[in-house]
């Protein structure tokens, strides 16, 4: 495997931009839960899943970031009345966790969902 | 087999191991077993289950890519200081000679001290079961009643 090392990346309309942007802004760390239970259905640098409870899932990562400090995005799948919320008192460098929300009834409960990490590995 | 199949993955961050991995290892399977936890630390909170991603416990199976568990302790312990700003030592994950191929049970035991509290698989000296290794087909589908799940307490015949 070799690697290619470049400053910037650019395309046949001279548009450049840094490749340490590129680096920096690619996530790190996703994972798709289709069921809502915390069960792995694809994934990056993710070792496993736990359902903790009702819409409270975490997912501890195989390569940690350098700290918890960093950028977790939810997403809920398939419905409009679902959210998902970071649950700062779970992550670690080593750990990501969101818990659902049906918004309607503001409950937490079982949601099908992604989530995805940016920030620098350890 | 390929000449991938031959790669040498601690040449390689363990990050970039699994997007190697993943070339080779297509539609991997769910895993067989999940573990079932309660926290003792939080003994009115529901049991847990873990369960490992499928291509965490395909790179396990397969030997060769996943640093001792030690690692994770060692970063754990940082993390754990009242001072820890940033991992210092995440090196490790690289540069330590990854493990040798292990057996699915070996893997669920590896994630149990990689991924739970030492307070439940260490330290733990009550009475009550508070971690059991079963198929998931045993866990409920019905999620329903899912903060009242509790880890079934088998009592031996007097």
């Amino acid at each position: 495997m070799a690697d290619l090392i470049v400053e910037s990346i650019g395309n046949a309309a001279a548009e450049e931009v840094e490749t340490t942007y590129v680096v920096n802004g690619s996530a790190k760390a996703w994972v798709l839960d289709l069921i809502g239970d915390a069960t792995v259905s694809n994934s990056l640098n993710v070792a496993s899943g736990t359902d903790h409870g009702l819409g409270d899932y975490s997912f501890a990562l195989m390569n940690a970031f350098v700290s918890g400090d960093f950028v977790q995005l939810g997403t809920a799948l398939s419905s409009s009345d679902r959210a998902t919320v970071s649950n700062i008192d779970r992550i670690t460098s080593g750990v990501m966790a969101v818990e659902g929300y049906v918004i309607s009834s503001g409950a937490q409960g079982n949601i099908a969902y992604s989530v995805s990490a940016f920030g620098d590995l350890a | 087999m390929s000449n991938l199949e031959q790669i040498d993955y601690s040449q390689y961050p363990l990050w970039q191991r699994e997007l190697i991995f993943k070339e080779l290892h297509k539609d991997l399977p769910q895993p067989q077993f999940a573990i079932l936890w309660e926290d003792p630390d939080d003994l009115d909170a529901p049991a847990k289950v873990t369960v490992p991603s499928p291509i965490w416990l395909a790179m396990a199976m397969h030997g060769g890519i996943l640093p001792p568990v030690e690692v994770y302790w060692a970063l754990r312990e940082d993390e754990a200081q009242p001072d820890f700003k940033r991992h210092t030592r995440g090196h490790l994950l690289h540069e330590t000679p990854p493990v040798d191929a292990m057996t699915e049970e070996e893997a669920m035991e590896y994630l149990i001290m990689k991924d739970l509290p030492p307070s439940v698989w260490r330290d733990y000296q009550g009475n009550r079961t508070i971690m059991k290794i079963v198929p998931r087909n045993l866990v409920p589908t019905d999620r329903t009643m899912r903060n009242a799940w509790r880890i079934t307490q088998e009592m031996e015949a007097v």
